[in-house]
């Protein structure tokens, strides 16, 4: 897709149980990640243009007639008359409409994690929903298998199963994603804006090096890189151990970091990895080829 | 009535209001050229009890802040002319940033020049 119109005007949305490429437009402006019961609220400047809201249920719900009771409970709080839902079904998902100006949501359900993840768009249009909506609702994904896509804030990466999402520190123009796996292994994606304020006169080897040291790591070494074909950096560095025996002892966790500057889209992405010493470790290049989007 | 009555306070900006605010720089404040940017000195005003005892407590008159990088070229731009929407479009250009980034990063900057005294915003465009 890279370079394509398309990619041009999308970005990537994802999750732990759910991918899909929105607008560029849209960014995220409210959310709660519980994996159980969460939602997403996206805006563009115009206001609320979508939200999605997942939430773990007992069985297998009649989406439709879900649907139509959030339509008929809408209707009779503006005071308005029931009046069925229009139903049609795009990618994975089961649409439902009212009348032009009315609300549309899809509905899909995940079963391996009895999940229900609803879409709601607040103002039904047929134009605008055929040419905005409907790409999004076919890229519309749930995640199954064995590796995860995480996209938030422009922040991408997509990792094995096994790591799960632990923080997200979203700041403007810098977005900070956390996740380890069962065996203590700590992964950090970053994705910062405004590249030349921050860099300075720094090169990239620089700014990592200060990013770690800010941040109570201990270099061991740091060299200019390409990566991505990009200008970046390449660190190693040690953490304390945060977890279990290791935390009590102060033992040094090695690390390693990468970064590259994406000079078209005037962004820094690293992506930072550390854990106990024999804990098996991602491939860090691998994961930033599949990681540059965005 | 033992106390005054308190002034109404005015009714609050609506979201978009604030967007159309047309921020300027403070005219009583004093610029020089520095080697990288400019240094503006604010003079500090005190009010009430403190006004009359500023002098005997020899509290500080003025307070100097170094504009660089940035900073100076988002001070630049604060002409009275710009509404704070240009502002927050400049910025999310110029770096290629979303909307609601930009509009946080340029809100947080204003409020603190404005803090800072080096900006006013009227809250109607000043007549023409």
């Amino acid at each position: 897709m890279a370079g394509t119109e398309a990619s041009q005007s999308t970005t990537r949305l994802a999750w732990r149980w759910f991918a899909a490429s929105i607008p560029k437009t849209w960014e995220i402006a409210a959310y709660h990640l519980d994996d159980h019961d969460g939602q997403l609220q996206l805006h563009d400047r115009d206001g609320l243009q979508a939200q999605l809201i997942w939430k773990t249920v007992k069985r297998a719900p009649d989406l439709r007639r879900l649907m139509d009771d959030i339509h008929r409970r809408a209707r009779e709080t503006a005071k308005l008359p029931p009046q069925p839902l229009t139903f049609s079904t795009i990618g994975v998902c089961a649409v439902g409409h009212g009348e032009p100006g009315e609300a549309a949501y899809a509905s899909a359900f995940l079963p391996t994690a009895k999940l229900l993840l609803q879409w709601y768009c607040p103002r039904f249009e047929p134009a605008e929903f055929t040419e905005v909506w409907e790409p999004v609702l076919r890229s519309f994904a749930l995640a199954e298998g064995e590796s995860r896509e995480w996209a938030l804030f422009n922040a991408r990466i997509t990792l094995p199963a096994r790591f799960v999402f632990t923080e997200v520190l979203p700041q403007p123009a810098n977005i900070r994603m956390d996740f380890s796996d069962p065996k203590r292994v700590q992964l950090r994606v970053r994705r910062f804006g405004m590249a030349s304020v921050l860099l300075g006169s720094d090169d990239e080897a620089a700014f990592l090096d200060r990013l770690l040291r800010g941040e109570h790591a201990a270099i061991d070494a740091r060299e200019s890189a390409t990566i991505n074909g990009r200008a970046g950096a390449r660190v190693r560095f040690r953490r304390r151990g945060t977890r279990a025996l290791d935390q009590l002892t102060g033992r040094w966790w090695p690390g390693e970091a990468l970064l590259w500057h994406d000079r078209d889209t005037q962004r820094l992405h690293t992506i930072e990895q550390w854990g106990p010493r024999r804990a098996l470790r991602l491939d860090l290049d691998a994961l930033a080829r599949q990681s540059h989007v965005v | 009535m033992w106390f005054k009555s308190k002034p109404k306070s005015p009714a609050a900006l609506s979201f978009t209001g604030q967007l159309e605010a047309l921020p300027q720089q403070n005219q009583h404040v004093t610029r020089a050229p520095h080697e990288r940017g400019i240094v503006i000195t604010v003079e500090l005003v005190y009010n009430g009890m403190l006004s009359p005892l500023a002098k005997t407590l020899k509290l500080r008159r003025a307070k100097k802040y170094w504009v660089d990088g940035l900073q100076l070229e988002i001070y630049q731009l604060i002409d009275g002319q710009r509404s704070v929407a240009l502002l927050i479009e400049w910025l999310a250009e110029r770096f290629q940033l979303g909307h609601l980034e930009a509009r946080s990063l340029m809100v947080q900057y204003l409020a603190v020049l404005l803090a800072r005294g080096l900006i006013a915003i009227p809250l109607r465009a000043p007549a023409a």
